[in-house]
């Protein structure tokens, strides 16, 4: 039992290694877009939910500030508060980008959670599956099938 | 280049010239990030100012519950080699990387001249 709760499975074992090794005690790997894809030690869906977007609001708008000022490369932010740090990232896989926010306590330490950050992105970037190809959303018949189901459904034909 | 830095650069020469020494990093005690450093390549420079700040921390919590107070001198002898780790001002702490044959002893008056000269 990881304690990690993962909606792509691919992702659970390395945020559960990036936990345990770097000592953080929440973690949530998010789309740049904020849709959350695993967490660990989150217990409130709102909280994870206010997490992620406000997670990928930082990172996005830091990653825009780094653009206006002829910067390139991407967004690493740490904040060390007296108790708690938080660590926020945003990382690049054959899936597209990814952000990981990790909160840790004094058990640990931005160096560690750095550490283990490269380390997640390897492992991430080697266990995440090959990009879907692009889904048809509207098949060049859809309307004539779309047409032939409503007909066949109230008896026109 | 900073005052600072160049007395970094200064200790960090002086450490890594005595014998047996490979490569040394001033880092912050309660970040474990890298501060100066002088290391050979191959050896993951942010991965032993991280680890070692950690170590420190853990050792120096044990000597503080035993009564002792925080440890001035950490060694950590492993299969090829050695690790030390002393406090340093400001809250840093350098650690030394030495080879498996580095006297101990001499590493230990050397550190002491050069921490008292800096």
């Amino acid at each position: 039992m990881t304690g990690v709760r993962a909606v792509e499975q691919w992702a659970e074992a390395p945020l559960a290694n990036f936990v345990r090794e770097s000592g953080a005690r929440l973690s949530l790997l998010t789309t740049t877009s904020g849709q959350v894809v695993a967490q660990y030690g989150f217990t409130r869906s709102i909280d994870v939910m206010a997490a992620a977007a406000l997670g990928a609001g930082v990172v996005a708008s830091t990653s825009l500030m780094t653009q206006m000022i002829g910067e390139v490369g991407y967004v690493k932010i740490n904040n060390r508060g007296p108790g708690q740090g938080i660590f926020l990232a945003e990382f690049d896989t054959p899936r597209g980008k990814y952000v990981i926010l990790a909160v840790y306590g004094s058990g640990s330490s931005a160096g560690l959670v750095q550490l283990f950050f490269e380390d997640l992105v390897e492992e991430i970037t080697s266990s995440c599956p090959a990009p879907e190809t692009r889904r048809v959303i509207l098949a060049e018949d859809f309307e004539r099938e779309l047409n032939d189901n409503l007909a066949a459904l109230f008896g026109r034909k | 280049m900073t005052a600072v830095s160049i007395n970094f650069d200064r200790l960090l020469g002086r450490v890594t010239g005595i014998r047996g020494v490979v490569g040394a990093v001033v880092l912050d005690a309660e970040d474990g990030l890298v501060i100066a450093e002088s290391i050979l390549g191959g050896i993951r420079v942010n991965a032993v100012a991280a680890l070692a700040a950690s170590m420190y921390r853990r050792v120096s919590h044990t000597t503080k519950a035993a009564g002792h107070g925080p440890p001035d001198f950490v060694q950590l002898q492993a299969e090829n080699g050695v690790l030390i780790a002393l406090p340093g001002s400001c809250g840093t702490i350098l650690a030394v990387i030495g080879e498996l044959d580095l006297n101990i002893g001499l590493v230990k008056i050397e550190l002491n001249k050069i921490l008292v000269r800096q």
